[in-house]
């Protein structure tokens, strides 16, 4: 591709879509560079952003992906080299300048006021107002009732943003960037909160907005989309961009390995032994539902035997999250049971006392990793061997008469570092200097450094990036092999339909499908998500 | 030992140091005053002679113990604002406890301190349980709780406990009877108001930096204040143990009243406890949340309360002004651009 090419794209001014002579190069990034501190986030990266064209960046965490787009909408100053758009150079200065200038970001968390109406967030700081009249409402719906139709999207302007689901929210977001006229629509890790319907429904937008003559770029970690959606994929390591492709040539193995510069394993799979012994068995567990008292979770009815692995599936808030609460001691369950034959039996009834209940769950061998790595799974304010020890802060092997056994913590937190390959400055850095993945390493090393029984999972690689994503996969397996019983849950299906012998799907507060991996499909499961199917006679 | 992190404060603090000194300096000869002469009052006060030494200590014990009583519960999470007034309830039940009671001293001198810290245990326990058991704020609380304090002490006081002349006229300030002489820590040489429970102090904030440091108890306090969830999660009763860090954190208080009544005052007196919660709470503040940095801003501020009287006396600078000197030290350290210059002086970059 050559980067010479700045013709300008047609002079159809802003706004609305203008025919395209295809191969314009809309944006061009030359050369720019990004370091914080002694890290190079962007070392050197080239590309053009063609019109009319969806543009795919992929790359493990921390190749400089984000931080690159992030320059390129103003977020985040360059230390050096030049953006252009239509040939002209700019410098933006803040997000505004970028959107000045037709570009436009729809951030991975959205930022949207759930109070205001649709209209009011995607005008806002935009407004079209006069000193006499104020906002200009009427002018503002109309604008965008124009826009929503041009583009086939579906949103309802006059409702508040805090009561629509996620991936409404999300196409509030992309109206937000289309009201400021962007011509470059940056998506950055769009899909990680949608169900595959809602992906599909979010490729269709994405389409559109193509064939509209917008520049849009797309930031994904699921390697299929990529190649589903993407006419031309740009891949990143370690700050530089390594390689272009188009996804007619690729399969997502070899983009991985694109990403990674070496050749990727595969998560290898032995199927269980039939007759082991069952390991957990809830009955008729019903939880309270977070926030609220009255609305509940269940019955829940689960067996798991030793060996087995169990995929939970659900759309954020359907009740699964609740369930692994109750289930790992954390929350009080409201009625029925739930028994762990561990080294030893634990039965876990309604009632209070839940620093008793994580204790006696976790003497009879259940661990449990978290998704909230930073404030739930470590102590981000003290160095990482006090995490190290949590949970076995009472172990005699740590404790001695009340006292903390100091070097023991110390040397115990070496070998998770060591047995768990994580990449460690010392014992005595903050688990907030760990990447992402690294801190998950050391997280996973430490809740499976006492051979468990049970394994309760909560989005393992979520953020994480494909070559640690498979080996702490393979840890799982391997566990569940050598006689573990393992809980997954993940909103990655992918994921699951990798790991799982079981899949259970959460909708509502209860279980509506309950199926064999053998037998499940990504769409299968995705159907159940949303309540279209459901299943086992709920 | 963290010795990058140890440096890292080291640092800090004497960045902090340094620019409170200049605005000081600043304020001070605004005032006309002679910088030299200044420093070589607020030090004479406290370091020219054995009994200076021993009122430096005076002033420093009740610091240390109202600084660790915050200290500990900001440890837990907890912003327990009441110190001030667990500090005056503690002082007026042994101040009645101490003047009740005729007993030999290796009775009496025991149950009065434990009366004391009792009393200020009980009164953090409305505030407390109202935290454990509907998470309300507790600044709320124990701010207004101080109120009652002071005003139910006075009323208590006035009412039934008031001291009387030799001629039997009542005060009209509201003093409380005398305790007994059995009740009192003797001082360490009668040219000088530190007593015993100075040593008291001490070994109280041993014990109480060892517990915070070393032990589990220590480390499980410390982690609800981080991040109830790991507590949790790790498998700690954080609510429980936030309530019980509640009480005790209050015990402490009540402690300080104690033995300022035992060991000074020998009576309570209203007014003559104000401000020792407040300044509990900016030593706390000030030692950045670490029980050995009690140790040095206690008796930072100790050194500034010491000398207030001879700075009243031989210098033009305003009584107003000793009084800002720590809160001007606390803004200084709570500024965040100042922490960030520091961390990029150093040049700090872990990720």
């Amino acid at each position: 591709m050559s980067l010479a090419d700045e013709s300008l794209i047609g002079g159809g001014g802003f706004g609305g879509p203008s025919p395209v002579s295809p191969g314009a190069a809309a944006v061009i990034l030359e050369g720019l560079r990004k370091s914080y501190g002694s890290v190079h986030a962007v070392r050197s990266a080239s590309l053009s952003l063609q019109a009319g064209q969806v543009t795919a960046i992929v790359g493990e965490n921390g190749a400089g992906k984000s931080t690159l787009v992030k320059m390129l909408a103003g977020v985040e100053a360059p230390d050096g080299g030049t953006i252009s758009v239509h040939g002209k150079k700019v410098q933006f200065r803040s997000a505004r300048d970028a959107a000045i200038s037709g570009i436009g970001m729809v951030f991975q968390e959205t930022a949207l006021v759930p109070q205001l109406t649709v209209w009011e967030n995607v005008s806002l700081g935009w407004e079209t107002s006069s000193r006499i009249r104020g906002i200009d409402k009427h002018a503002i719906v109309d604008r965008l009732s124009a826009i929503t139709k041009e583009y086939g999207l579906f949103v309802p302007a006059e409702r508040q943003v805090g009561a629509l689901p996620v991936s409404m929210q999300q196409q509030v977001e992309i109206l937000k960037v289309l009201y400021r006229d962007a011509e470059v629509i940056i998506l950055d890790e769009p899909t990680g909160v949608l169900t595959p319907q809602e992906t599909e429904g979010l490729f269709k937008a994405i389409r559109v907005l193509r064939d509209a003559g917008k520049a849009v770029i797309f930031i994904s970690h699921k390697l299929n989309e990529v190649l589903e959606i993407s006419d031309i994929i740009y891949v990143m390591r370690a700050g530089e961009v390594v390689a272009s492709a188009t996804p007619g040539q690729l399969a997502p193995r070899d983009l991985a390995q694109l990403m990674l510069g070496n050749d990727l394993p595969i998560v290898e799979r032995v199927k269980p032994e039939a007759g082991l012994p069952t390991v957990l068995e809830v009955s008729d567990l019903v939880c309270s539902k977070f926030g609220s008292a009255e609305k509940v979770i269940g019955p829940i009815n689960l067996r798991l035997s030793a060996g087995s692995v169990l995929g939970v599936a659900g759309v954020a808030g359907s009740g699964q999250d609740e369930f692994i609460a109750t289930l790992t001691g954390l929350r009080p369950a409201v009625s029925g049971r739930i028994a762990f034959q561990g080294k030893h039996s634990v039965v876990i009834e309604p009632g209070p006392a839940q620093s008793r209940s994580v204790r006696a769950l976790r003497g009879a061998g259940m661990a449990y990793v978290p998704s909230d790595r930073g404030s739930v799974a470590t102590l981000a304010t003290r160095p990482l061997w006090v995490s190290a020890i949590a949970g076995r802060q009472r172990n005699p092997r740590f404790d001695w008469h009340g006292f903390v056994r100091k070097r023991k913590a110390r040397e115990f937190a070496r070998e998770i570092i060591r047995d768990g390959q994580v990449k460690a400055h010392s014992v005595e850095s903050l688990p907030s200097s760990l990447s992402g993945g690294n801190l998950q390493k050391f997280i996973v090393a430490r809740e499976l450094a006492d051979n468990p029984q049970l394994l309760v999972v909560e989005e393992p690689t979520r953020g994480i990036d494909v070559g640690s994503a498979i080996g702490i996969r393979q840890r799982f397996r391997d566990l569940a092999s050598s006689g573990c019983a393992v809980v997954v849950i993940s909103s990655d299906l992918d994921e699951l339909m990798e790991v799982a012998d079981q899949i259970v799907v959460f909708f509502d507060g209860a279980i509506v499908a309950e199926m064999d991996r053998n037998d499940a499909t990504v769409e299968s499961v995705g159907a159940a998500m949303t309540g279209l199917a459901r299943m086992g006679g709920a | 030992m963290n010795w990058t992190l140890v440096s890292r404060h080291l640092t800090r603090y004497s960045v902090g140091l340094a620019i409170g000194g200049v605005v000081i300096s600043i304020l001070l000869v605004a005032q006309g005053e002679n910088l030299g002469r200044f420093v070589n009052v607020v030090l004479a006060s406290s370091f020219v002679s054995t009994d200076a030494v021993l009122n430096l200590a005076r002033w420093t014990a009740p610091l240390i113990l109202s600084s660790l009583a915050f200290l500990i519960g900001a440890r837990a999470g907890i912003f327990n604002t009441g110190v001030e007034g667990q500090i005056i309830v503690g002082a007026c039940v042994a101040a009645i406890v101490g003047s009740s009671m005729q007993l030999p001293a290796i009775v009496l001198l025991p149950i009065t301190t434990a009366a004391g810290a009792a009393a200020g245990m009980l009164w953090a326990y409305p505030a407390a349980w109202l935290f454990r058991r509907y998470r309300v704020n507790e600044v709320v609380t124990t701010l207004m709780l101080n109120y009652i304090a002071v005003l139910l002490c006075n009323l208590v006081v006035r009412v039934f406990f008031l001291a009387k002349s030799s001629e039997g006229h009542e005060s009209i300030t509201v003093t409380s009877r005398p305790i007994a002489e059995s009740a009192a820590y003797p001082v360490f040489v009668g040219s000088s108001s530190a007593s015993w429970t100075v040593l008291a102090t001490v070994l109280v904030f041993i014990a109480g930096a060892i517990a915070l440091l070393s032990t589990r108890w220590g480390d499980e306090v410390t982690a609800i204040g981080g991040s109830r969830k790991f507590a949790s999660y790790a498998g700690i009763d954080a609510r429980g143990v936030q309530f019980r860090v509640f009480l005790l954190s209050g015990a402490i208080g009540g402690l300080v009243g104690a033995f300022e009544v035992q060991g000074i005052l020998h009576q309570f007196i209203d007014g003559s406890l104000t401000n020792f919660g407040w300044n509990g709470i900016l030593g706390g503040l000030l030692a950045m949340n670490h029980p050995v940095g009690i140790a040095a801003s206690s008796l930072f501020l100790g050194m500034i309360q010491n000398s207030q009287l001879a700075i009243q006396q031989f210098t033009t600078v305003s009584p107003y002004m000793v009084q800002l000197i720590a809160p001007l030290f606390i803004l200084i350290f709570a500024i965040d651009p100042v922490k960030k210059a520091i961390q990029t002086i150093r040049g700090r970059n872990d990720n």
